[in-house]
């Protein structure tokens, strides 16, 4: 066993969440990756009004209210998946294209914890990414600030 | 490579001397594939002893530097079935600059049996 092991700042995770199987194995992924490890786990479910444009104003308090009991939901699916495995973990809303808000949450990781690790991490083929590898891992190749996990 | 040492994990640095597909064979085969591939570990062997030396005596608890002639999604892909994690640049001697993401990299993510991390070129990582 080697005796030299470098300091190791903190690790912090986000992961994008919308409950589905995929997001599932991201999530069991970023446990993986922080055993051991100082850090935590952020839960990012995002909600995203594609067409907000294009509603009345009734219809997108209308879909804000049904977000808000998704958000409920999911968030308690992922205590319930993480309960007795990592309790280092919150929970985060965002709204607006999933890039733009996973980026953001990363890069708000990132300045306020100089020195330490952020990793993004993504299911393969969430919802949000019909194709296999969709646009949104693509996105986030492209414009992550941080290195990409992303989870078969 | 630092991640790994934390982690007292075992690192494969994995390089793919790329074969050429052929019409009606599946790989076509050069005389000098066999040079080339030991001229590709030998580079891979140069950076990998680099980035050793930059942890100041941390090491992974091993090291593996392989050079393989084959084709890169397959030869990773391979690679990964037994790994806990890939590790891959977003744009490496394969893209267009136009690409979103490396050809590699996008089929890799596509058939990894494991994790798949992508760091972009030239990002500091501390990790």
């Amino acid at each position: 066993m080697p005796t030299d092991t470098p300091s190791a700042g903190n690790l912090y995770l986000v992961v994008g969440y919308d409950g589905s199987p995929p997001a599932t194995r991201a999530l069991d992924a970023a446990v993986a990756l922080l055993a051991g490890r100082t850090g935590s786990i952020e839960v990012v479910y995002v909600a995203h009004l594609t067409t907000a444009e294009m509603m009345s104003a009734g219809a997108i308090a209308e879909m804000e209210v049904s977000f808000e009991d998704i958000e409920r939901e999911l968030r308690a699916q992922a205590a319930e998946q993480l309960r007795g495995h990592e309790d280092r973990w919150e929970f985060r809303h965002g709204q607006g294209p999933i890039t733009e808000v996973l980026v953001k949450t990363a890069e708000e990781l990132r300045d306020s914890h100089p020195g330490d690790s952020v990793v993004i991490v993504v299911g393969s083929s969430s919802q949000a990414m019909h194709r296999i590898v969709g646009s949104v891992a693509v996105s986030l190749a492209r414009h992550a600030p941080v290195p990409l996990m992303i989870v078969p | 490579m630092k991640e790994a040492a934390i982690r007292h994990a075992p690192l494969t640095v994995l390089t793919v001397h790329e074969a050429i597909r052929g019409y009606y064979t599946k790989m076509v085969v050069y005389p000098d594939d066999q040079v080339r591939t030991e001229e590709a570990q030998k580079a891979a062997q140069a950076e990998t002893d680099e980035v050793l030396a930059g942890l100041n005596g941390a090491h992974p608890e091993s090291v593996t530097v392989k050079a393989v002639h084959g084709f890169p999604v397959e030869e990773l892909v391979n690679a990964g079935r037994d790994a806990d994690m890939i590790v891959l640049g977003s744009r490496g001697a394969g893209g267009f600059s136009r690409l979103l993401m490396g050809s590699t990299a996008s089929q890799v993510v596509q058939h990894a049996h494991c994790p798949v991390l992508i760091v972009r070129h030239a990002e500091h990582v501390t990790a």
